[in-house]
């Protein structure tokens, strides 16, 4: 009697689990359909502290004046999660811009974390809503360092395929101009290096003023990246621009950011598209 | 022919079994079932409820997340446990062994087996991550201890104090030795081999599956450490993820690798754990033996979910030829059923992935677009394997003639 009681619990929990699961494995192969499928490979921007989603205006209205044009859609997230759209994508657009910007913009590597967890949420949710698997990212200022916490402590290459990463004036080290003092987010990102995605491409660009800094950020602040991406991801390149709009707040309208955007994550991604 | 066979292979079980060795080493495995049970139970729960990746996590919506330092004392908890599993196989083995051979006071080899077998396995906070306890490992090297601390009891006074310098050195040279065999036996090496190896072609054919077939059920029994490629994991194998990147990118029907490790062994083979052991528990659940019987309950939970440790101590399984030998039929059988099914497209491959911690009775069923089809081909082979499973089992009761 004991023995049919058991059977009988387990055949329920059987079916049970079947239904479940098969719902379960449905909407996950259509879902993995629809990103094998996909062809959009946007570029996802990331201003710094207390800029706003408008960071970037200047500098992507000099790259689709230079080129193909390419849709642009800000997204900001709310201090509770939420997300505000603004601009939309078009359907026929392959590489669309996408800038993700924060309510809460403050500097500090406390924050950083936070937005570290708002970024995440948002890339599931733009993943859910547009299907795409790969993208590219720049990040501004803090923004690297947002890019740079996501990829040690939250990527994940079974969703999402990252080729470059590229940051302009990101202050690894913070404010410090010595290397021989590394600040305690340094410190996190140089051990968590190991966890970075091995196929990823870094571009880390610099500004100087008189050699020393960008008038914000330290050069050797920005330098500091060195330790934590060498040797873990699939190449890293240090750009060093000086002379006019190397200034921290005008590095992404720089003529050579353009280019740089332009030769090293653009093209390459849209190739990537067309295979 | 079949009862040649049957006989054939209880007589070699008969001569295995009455070994004074071997009746230590069942005493000692079945001596570990309470802790075991505890481990294995504790491992089914996480696996369903607790972890990121656990079961209901991933089919239930709005599920509750726990928290970090939850899931992290969990898995601290489970490979304590595998060790407690380890150590108390490790001291009833050592102390049945010596008692058996007139050893009154077992107390220094009991230490030494202790601390070599926690270096050898479990040095450096390299705690294993899941059921590694390698049977065989353990027990040769335990035997091979006992077996000197025998010799050295013969060759000295029997009065002699069991703490006496000699008996200390003896202590310190199996230690010594164990924590030489250590960096060894840690296989990181092995374990990527393993995943590089079996992703090779070869084993998409019908001789490379034949081969994981036979062999997986002679490293379980054998007491092996089973890669985890050959129990549960066969979905990151390369040729698994082309099958399902062809499925996805064009929805073809024509897959570059419809027969291979997943599709057949991992989706035909595995009903409760290597071997189809979820036929033999049910087999168990209605034997005449009130023993067996109690075990089959304490299992069946575990084995709906491939677990089949539980069998595989209270059987014991371990070194049994009377267990090896249906498993290698059924796999054999098995494996030959679902090659051709796929091969003659009766069936379309298993090809997607399940939710993790998903039961393998369900895997035809779930991971195959042809679901109708692949759920008749498990059906048949779990009731083959009942059917081969059954005059092993009534074998199995015969030991417990005494018993009501």
């Amino acid at each position: 009697m004991k023995n049919r009681i058991i059977l009988g619990f387990s055949l329920i929990l059987i079916i049970i689990l079947g239904f479940y699961g098969q719902y379960w494995v449905s909407q996950t192969s259509t879902n993995q359909a629809k990103l094998q499928n996909s062809r959009m490979t946007p570029v996802i921007f990331i201003p710094g502290s207390s800029a706003t989603v408008n960071r970037f205006d200047n500098l992507l209205t000099t790259i689709n004046s230079n080129g193909p044009a390419h849709s642009i859609l800000k997204v900001l997230v709310k201090k509770n999660g939420d997300l505000v759209y603004q601009g939309n994508i078009n359907a026929t657009d392959r590489q669309p811009f996408i800038v993700i910007g924060f309510e809460n913009n403050k500097d500090g590597y406390d924050n950083i974390k936070k937005q570290t967890q708002w970024l995440t949420s948002a890339l599931d949710s733009l993943q859910e809503r547009y299907h795409f698997k790969t993208f590219a990212a720049v990040g501004h200022s803090n923004g690297g360092l947002i890019w740079t916490n996501y990829f040690e402590n939250y990527y994940d290459s079974d969703s999402f395929n990252v080729p470059t990463l590229t940051t302009l004036g990101t202050p690894f080290n913070f404010s410090e101009s010595s290397l021989q003092h590394r600040t305690e987010m340094l410190k996190d990102f140089v051990q968590g290096g190991k966890n970075l995605p091995s196929n990823l491409s870094m571009y880390s660009i610099a500004g100087t003023e008189d050699y020393t800094d960008d008038g914000i950020v330290p050069i050797q602040s920005v330098i500091a990246g060195k330790y934590i991406y060498q040797k873990h991801v699939k190449s890293y390149t240090q750009t060093i621009l000086s002379g006019d709009n190397a200034q921290h707040s005008s590095l992404p309208d720089n003529p050579e950011v353009v280019k740089i955007l332009q030769s090293k994550v653009i093209v390459p991604l849209s190739r990537m598209t067309q295979r | 022919m079949f009862n040649y066979l049957i006989n054939t292979v209880q007589r070699w079980d008969d001569r295995l079994i009455h070994r004074p060795a071997f009746q230590s080493i069942a005493l000692a495995i079945q001596q570990s079932i309470p802790i075991l049970a505890i481990d294995i139970y504790c491992r089914l729960v996480f696996k369903l409820i607790l972890f990121p990746d656990a079961l209901f996590a991933n089919i239930l919506k709005k599920y509750p997340i726990f928290p970090d330092t939850i899931v992290d004392h969990a898995r601290f908890i489970l490979s304590n446990l595998d060790i407690a599993v380890a150590m108390v196989f490790v001291i009833g083995l050592t102390y049945h062994y010596l008692t058996a051979r007139g050893v009154k006071n077992t107390s220094l080899p009991i230490v030494t087996n202790f601390i070599a077998t926690y270096i050898l396995l479990f040095q450096k906070d390299q705690l294993p991550t899941y059921i590694t306890i390698q049977y065989l490992l353990i027990t040769i090297l335990t035997l091979l201890s006992c077996a000197t601390y025998y010799w050295l009891h013969k060759h000295f006074s029997a009065t002699t104090s069991p703490f006496n310098l000699k008996y200390l050195l003896w202590s310190i040279i199996i230690i010594s030795f164990n924590v030489m065999l250590h960096p060894i036996i840690q296989w990181p090496r092995l374990q990527t081999m393993f995943a590089t190896l079996l992703s090779q072609n070869f084993f998409t054919s019908f001789l490379g599956l034949l081969l994981i077939a036979i062999l997986a059920p002679f490293l379980f029994v054998l007491g092996f450490s089973i890669p985890p490629e050959l129990t549960n994991n066969q979905t990151t194998l390369n040729t698994v993820i082309s099958n399902l990147d062809a499925m996805l990118t064009h929805s073809i029907s024509t897959l570059p690798f419809p027969e291979n490790l997943y599709s057949i062994y991992g989706s035909f083979t595995l009903f409760g754990g290597i071997g189809n052991t979820l036929a033999l528990n049910l087999l168990l659940l209605f034997a005449a033996s009130k023993k067996y019987r109690r075990l089959a309950i304490l299992a069946w939970l575990p084995s709906l979910f491939d677990n089949n440790f539980l069998l595989y101590a209270g059987i014991p399984i371990f070194l049994r030829p009377l267990m090896l030998i249906p498993m290698l039929l059924i796999n054999i059988i098995g494996t030959l059923i679902a090659y051709l099914a796929v091969f003659l497209h009766f069936t379309q491959p298993v090809v997607f992935i399940t939710p993790s911690g998903m039961p393998n009775v369900l895997l035809p069923t779930l991971a195959s677009s042809t679901p109708i089809q692949s759920t008749i081909i498990a059906i048949l082979i779990f009731c083959l394997s009942l059917l081969i499973y059954y005059p092993f089992t009534k074998r199995l009761m015969i030991e417990v003639p005494n018993e009501k």
